[in-house]
Order: C-alpha cells, then structure tokens, then sequence
C-alpha cells in the first residue's frame, strides 16, 4: 500500500469522525430549534432555548433505569438497535465534505432502508411489553410512516436516471462540474417527498404520539430511544439540504495544504444554515399544511404526490430537451 | 422411509453443486431424449436438493420430486413436472374441490406443451400460457379476499412449486420482437399489481402460515416482473439489461433459501406454541429468544431492508426499471413510474405485514397457557435451524458468489470464484453495490454501540411487572392478561384503510355494494338454472383424472402432428 493511499484513508477516517461529532452533537439542537419554530408559527410567543432539548435528554439519562418486565429483553434492545441504525445513516449523508468511507454506498435506498430499520426498531419498542397503550399508538406510528417506501423507491428511480451511479457522493461530485440546472426542481421536489414523508416532528398529534410510544421506559434507554428518533428526522433533513444544495459540500484534496481548513470552515457554516433553513421549511409544511386529525394520510399523499411528480417534470424536461 | 428420501435430496444437492463448480461426475451427464441439458436448470436443482432435505412431509418430498422433473425435464416433462407438483400439493380432505380450483392451470399447462412441442403456430402465446399455468405454482392471484379456500397454508412444498414456476418461466423461447416487447410490458405491469394484492393478503391473513403464503406470492410476483423485464431486454436486444435480469432472478432462487429456513421455523413454532392463529399467539420473542431471534433475521431478508438479500433484489429490481427501453413522450414513461408506485405501496404493505408479525406473535404477552408453555426447542432441533440459517446469511452478504455458483462453469473452464464478482452492479454498470461491505459497516457501528452501552449503562435497568394505569383489575379466568388489549391481528390493516378512505365513507360503500348485490342476485338463481340445465347430474372430474386426460390429449396430439 503506497503512502498516497495510507494518508488518503487516515483523511477518510478524520473526515468521518468530525462529521459524525459534528452531527451527533447538533441533533438535540437542530429539533429544539424545530419545535421552536413550529411554536412560533402557532402563535407562541417565547425566545428560542438550543440546549433545552439536550437538557431534556440528559435528564431522561440521568434518572433510574426502568423498563415492564414484559418484553424486557427486547426493550433493552431495540432502543439502542435504532441508535446504531441512525448512526450508520448519518455516516452515509455527507454534511459538509465527501470522501468518506463508505462514500460508495450513499445510496438514496440504503440510507432509507437503513432509517426504515431505526424506524421500525423504536416502534418495536413500543410494541414489546404487550400493553394497550404503546402498542396502538406504535401500530398507528408505523401505519403512518410506512408510505415513505413507495416515496423512497420513486425518489431512487429520479436519482437514478439524473446520475450516473445514482449516490450522493455523485450527486456532490456532479453538482461541482456540471450545471444542475436542469434537474433542479425534480431533485428539490424529491427532497420535499422525502421530508414529509419521513419527518414526523413538529407536529402536536406526532409528539404526542411519540411520549405514549415511550411511556413504559425510563432512563438511559428512554434518553436513547428520544435521541434516536430526533436523529432520524435531522438525517432526513440532511439528506434532503445534500439533494437541493450539493454544491455546498466540499470535495477534499488530498495535497497538503495550508489553507484547506478555509473551505471545510465555510462548508461547515453553509451546511448550518442550510439546516436552519430546513427547520424552518419542516416546521411550515407541519403547521401550515399537513396538520390536524387526518394527517398521516395527507402527509401519504403529498410525498407520493410530490415523488410522482418529480419523475413527471424529469420526463417533461427531457422529452423537450 | 422418509429419511433415506431425504438423504437422496441431499446427494443430488451435493452433486448439483458440484457440477455447477466444474466437478465433472463419474459416469458425466447421459444426454436423454426429452430431458434438457441447460446449466442453468442445474442451478434450479441446488435449492431444490436443500429443501428436499429440509423437508420432514411426505407430500413435500412428492412436491420436490415433480420439480425435479420440471427442473430437468424438456418441454413436455417440464410441464407433466408442474402439473404433478399441483396436485401433490393439495391436502388429502381438500381433495374433492381441488378440480375446480386447479382445472385452468392443468388445461393451461396441457396448452403450453402444445405450443412449446410446436413453437411456429402460436408461440406468441407462451408468455401468456405460462402466466396462466404458473398462477397456482407461484400463488399469484389479483384477488384481495382472504379465504382458507384461496389462501393454503404455507409448506416446504410450496417452495418446491416455486421452483417449478421458475423452471418454466426460464424455458420460453423468442417469440418475435413486438409479442415479446407487449408481453414485457403486460407482465411488468401485472407483476406489479400481484406483488401488492398478495402483500396485501400477508397483511389481512389470520394465521401465520397462511401471511407466510402471501408473502412468498410476493416473491412470486417478482419472478412475473423479472419475466417480463428479460423479454423487454430480449426484444431490443440489450443484452446487459436481460444479463442483469437473469442475475436478478437468480438472487430469488436465493430468497428460496430463505423461505426453506422460514418453514423450519414455523415447524418448530407450531410444535412448540400450537396451531399458528395470530388471535392466540403472542410473546414468543420471550418465550423462545433464540428461535424468535433467528426468525427475525428471516424477516428481515424477506422484508427488503438492508443490509440482507431482500434488499439486494429491491435494488436490482429498481435499476433494471429505471434501465428499461422508454419510448419518447411523456405518455410512455407513465407506466413507468405508476408500476414503480404500485411496486413500492406493495413493498409499504409487505412491510406492515411483517410488523405485525412481530407485533402480535414475537412481541407482547402469550394470550393463551398453550402458547405460554412454547420455549425453545432443544439442542439437536437447534443447531439444525441455525444451519438452516447460514446460506441464507452466506447469500447474503456475498450474493456474488452465490450468483457465482449458480451461473454454472462457462466454456472456458471455471468461473467460479471470481473475487471481482462480489458487487452487485446496475444494467449500465454504473451504479454499484457492495453488500459486503454495508454488513461491514452495520457490524462495525453495531459494535461501538454495544461498547458504548456498556461502558456508559454499567447498571440495568429495573424491571417492573407493568401497571395497570388505572384499568380494573385482571379477572381470574383471564389469568395471561386481557389479550383483548393487546395489539391484535386485525389492528393494521384497518388502519391503513382509514388513511385511505374515511371510515364512514367505507361503511356507506360497503352497504352500496351490498345492496348491489342483492339486486344482482335476484337475477342470478336463472342463470344458475341455466347452467344446472346444461350440466345434469353436476358430476365433477376429479384432479389426478384430468391430469391424466390432460397427458393422454397431449400425447395424442404430439402423435398427431410428430
């Protein structure tokens, strides 16, 4: 192994971890700020708290552990199946560089399957102890969000006949040499298909859904449960901002330079308010538009809606180029 | 008795997985009249050897034989194999109405013989006679009702039937290029629509064979897909695209893996839980770990999430979809993304089915003391369905090889292993996936995590026996809790229909359609005199005659025309 290759890997490696800090550390942040502007956009007047939601978690970890003693061995499981779920998700969506490893897998379908899995793995959580409560409302959690696979398909097929090998890392590496003009709006709409069908949060009915999801657990396993599901929304999130804006992530050299922290600097701020943006975008589609009662269809509906329509516009735009 | 048949499954295993590495046989291959000498077909015999050899029925080692046959057979043997595999199949006190049921696939595969014996008259027709004769064998049906009578308990044999299916649907010749083109495309489509009714039956099934059956129509569905997309491919003459899709094909022979392993589960189940009804099932994750640990990874490859082989047929189906040959204009392109849709609210609903699998037989409390007396099975019986388990974690992880082995020895000597070989890759060759190294990854995140856990939880947590938030206390006679409370088999579907149409909305369709009924029924008695009228006595031939009628016919007409 030649020393270009060592040191190309040792960057991969450092690239990986100060991306997965950086999101993991972010995650309570970017959803306090969410359900602070879902709040705003209610009417609620109050100034926004980022390290509330840490401080929430931190909380649920410090107190005692306690679990039902029906289904404990897999409470005691799932909880932290959907954490290591999310975890290789999030190593899978580039935030502010690519070169990653495990770049060549960034699939829109193994990033969705791999959060699909989390999903499930928190509502099998719920379903565990065999009690009446957790066990509907998990039922309803999932008949909810389970339409996300159609959505997913359609929005792989979309991906698939813009690039060549259908990756984000492609997308990134395209978005860098050629104009991606053209396949913009089918790109955005997919992204917009994506978050609602995938991101629950935000919303009162989901919240509240959500605590009856985890009310039998306490502890560190409940702090762990709450983490996971808020990271799945902000990969979500991350996968839609990589799909409108992949110019804003970097590509890495792997020659020695003074000045190549600048560029990862200003990626790193880019991809921040690129993901304030998104909280603001997520906490609108959940206030203004599908909220209420009759949600979980209207959220079913719109993403299908916006997949179709994204193949639709890729179709049109084609057949007039 | 049983056993030594077993061991003969075994050996023709072994042997066919040594002919498909290159191993030349003493005595090597007579070639026969009337047998076909495909390398592919000895493919097909690998899983078969595997379920023979996990089958503990009778009727599953006749149902593997008449694959056989149809694996190996020509034409004419092939088809006899199918029609064998229908009738053993069905079980003694269903005999007597099995005529009714099986009689159009019997006349249908009576009529593919015909036309496969004489390709020049009507060999246009094939694709639509083998969708006919194959329907019963891979359980495809457009039909969402849910009945004992449609719906058969899932059995080792039914993967022996899906085997025969595949036989057949590998044995169509060319049939002109639009035939084949319109064909591809009907069979897309159609496949599409049977992968969601029959995951739509997994989800409203009562009893845990029978979602398995729903299930497994569901991979049915995907062999009619793959069908049609390599005579797509074979029409426009794009050999990548038909090169992809027979790969694809082969990764679902590997799911039959699976679905051998997942009957050994189930076995093991109903012996130690009792009949399989969702209403009486409930906390077998508990109850037997193990076991139920092993079963979820079954699930899990069958439920198309990474990083298993389900997935990896997903994604292969997807590409070669989005490679298919469109014509200009919107209007053509359509199709396209509604038989996407259709493919992905079918794999929403399969995904539901699986859930609720879990909900109501691993997760929660048993509802019954017969059910609460289910634990693991012992040592031996064990060790045996964690072997069972192994080719299908094997396939995997490393489908490449197992496309490898299945893909036979070429001309040139060995093909196999090939180390190149290990990705999966899209019809242009762009998009590739490693499944390897996605395993790689989750084991390696899945390992911080454990590590993490243990070094940040060094305390368990407590266990509690639950409370009752506020609910009366248990009756006595209701000693496992109130299984009235807990998730229930019929739970999800409902809920998937009230996103879909409100529930006073579906009431009032529902009491429309009844009424139309009973309008419709008035006239109905006449017709049905009529019919009385043209068939006095109302005698019924029974299947094993009409199968015999059905060889007789085609033998009289080969004759005929021979």
């Amino acid at each position: 192994m030649t020393s270009f290759s060592i040191a190309a890997r040792m960057q991969a490696l450092l690239l990986a971890g100060c991306h997965m800090a950086l999101v993991m550390v972010t995650v309570p942040v970017w959803i306090g700020l969410l359900r602070w502007m879902a709040a705003v956009m209610e009417g609620e007047r109050r100034l926004p708290d980022p390290t509330a939601h840490w401080r929430t978690l931190l909380h649920a970890w410090r107190q005692v552990g306690v679990r039902s003693a029906a289904g404990a061995q897999v409470t005691a499981v799932a909880p932290w199946l959907a954490l290591a779920a999310g975890m290789v998700a999030v190593l899978l969506v580039p935030s502010f560089s690519i070169g990653m490893p495990g770049g060549d897998l960034s699939d829109v379908l193994v990033i969705g399957g791999l959060l699909e899995m989390a999903f499930l793995a928190l509502v099998v959580a719920a379903l565990a102890p065999g009690l009446a409560r957790p066990g509907h409302v998990g039922l309803r959690v999932v008949a909810g969000g389970i339409m996300i696979q159609p959505v997913m398909l359609l929005a792989c097929a979309v991906l698939g006949m813009c690039l060549p090998d259908g990756t984000l890392a492609g997308l990134v590496r395209q978005a860098h040499v050629a104009d991606m003009n053209l396949v913009r709006v089918p790109l955005a709409l997919v992204a917009g298909a994506l978050v609602v069908a995938g991101v629950g949060e935000g919303d009162g009915t989901t919240s509240r859904l959500s605590s009856a999801m985890l009310e039998d657990l306490a502890g560190p396993d409940r702090a762990v449960a709450q983490y996971a599901r808020d990271l799945l929304a902000v990969v979500w999130m991350m996968l839609a901002r990589d799909l409108i804006w992949p110019e804003g992530i970097v590509e890495p050299d792997i020659l020695p330079r003074a000045w190549v922290l600048v560029p990862m600097l200003a990626a790193v701020a880019l991809w921040a308010v690129h993901m304030l943006l998104a909280c603001g975008c997520v906490a609108a589609i959940r206030v203004f538009m599908v909220s209420g009662q009759r949600h979980a269809g209207w959220r079913a509906g719109l993403a299908l809606l916006c997949a179709v329509m994204a193949g639709v516009l890729l179709f049109a735009g084609r057949g007039m180029g | 008795m049983v056993p030594v048949l077993r061991g003969g499954w075994l050996a023709m295993g072994v042997m066919a997985v040594l002919s498909c590495l290159g191993v030349a046989l003493p005595g090597g291959g007579a070639p026969w009249a009337g047998f076909s000498n495909d390398t592919h077909d000895i493919a097909l015999l690998v899983p078969l050897g595997i379920v023979g050899f996990a089958a503990s029925r009778g009727r599953d080692l006749a149902a593997c034989a008449g694959a056989a046959l149809a694996v190996i057979g020509g034409p004419v043997l092939s088809c006899i194999g199918a029609g064998w595999v229908l009738i053993a199949r069905v079980p003694h006190d269903d005999m007597p109405r099995m005529d009714v049921r099986q009689a159009p696939d019997l006349i249908a595969l009576l009529l593919m013989v015909a036309v496969l014996v004489f390709p020049a008259h009507a060999g246009w027709l094939l694709p639509g006679l083998c969708w006919l004769a194959t329907r019963g064998l891979l359980g495809l049906s457009f039909s969402p009702r849910v009945s004992p009578r449609g719906l058969r308990s899932f059995h080792m044999a039914d993967i022996a039937a899906m085997v025969a299916a595949m036989a057949l649907w590998g044995r169509l010749p060319a049939g002109g290029m639009v035939a084949d083109m319109r064909w591809g495309g009907v069979l897309i489509v159609a496949g599409c629509l049977l992968y969601m009714t029959a995951s739509w039956r997994a989800l409203c099934a009562g009893d845990g064979r029978r979602v398995m059956t729903g299930l497994l129509g569901g991979t049915g569905a995907l062999v009619i897909v793959l069908a049609g997309l390599g005579l797509l491919a074979r029409a426009d003459d794009l050999p990548a695209m038909a090169t992809c899709a027979s790969r694809t094909f082969m990764l679902v022979v590997g799911t039959l893996l699976t679905w051998m392993f997942m009957a050994r589960a189930m076995d093991a189940m109903e012996r130690e839980a009792g009949a399989l009804v969702l209403c009486r099932l409930g906390g077998l994750g508990v109850l037997m770990p193990r076991l139920s640990a092993l079963f979820s990874i079954g699930l899990l490859a069958e439920s198309g999430l990474p990083p298993l082989l389900g997935f990896s047929i997903i994604w292969m189906l997807l590409h070669l979809l989005a490679a298919m040959p469109r014509g200009g204009g919107l209007g053509a392109d359509l199709p396209l993304l509604l038989a996407l849709l259709a493919l992905g609210v079918g794999w929403a609903v399969r995904m539901l089915a699986l859930v609720r699998i879990v909900a109501v037989m691993l997760c929660g409390r048993p509802r019954t003391p017969r059910g609460a007396g289910a634990s693991d099975p012992s040592g031996w019986e064990m060790a045996t369905l964690l072997l069972a388990v192994l080719p299908v974690l094997c396939a995997s992880i490393w489908p490449g090889y197992w496309l490898g082995l299945v893909a036979g020895h070429g001309p040139g000597g060995m093909t196999w292993p090939l180390v190149d070989n290990v990705a999966l890759a899209s019809p242009d060759g762009a998009a590739l996936l490693h499944p390897a190294r996605l395993c790689l990854l989750v084991a390696l995140v899945g390992g911080v995590v454990v590590v993490l856990r243990r070094m940040a939880c060094p305390t368990p947590a407590r266990q509690v026996a639950g409370w009752r938030q506020g609910a009366p206390p248990v009756p006595p006679w209701m000693v496992f809790g109130d299984p009235l409370t807990q998730v229930g088999p019929g739970n999800p579907a409902r809920m998937l229909l009230d996103m879909v149409v409100m529930p006073a909305m579906r009431r009032r369709c529902l009491r429309d359609y009844v009424r139309l009924r009973r309008r419709m029924g008035r006239s109905w008695p006449l017709l049905a005199r009529y019919v009385d009228d043209l068939r006095p006595g109302g005698v019924m031939a029974s299947a094993p005659v009409v199968m015999a009628m059905a060889c007789m016919a085609a033998l009289i007409f080969i004759a005929w025309h021979g």
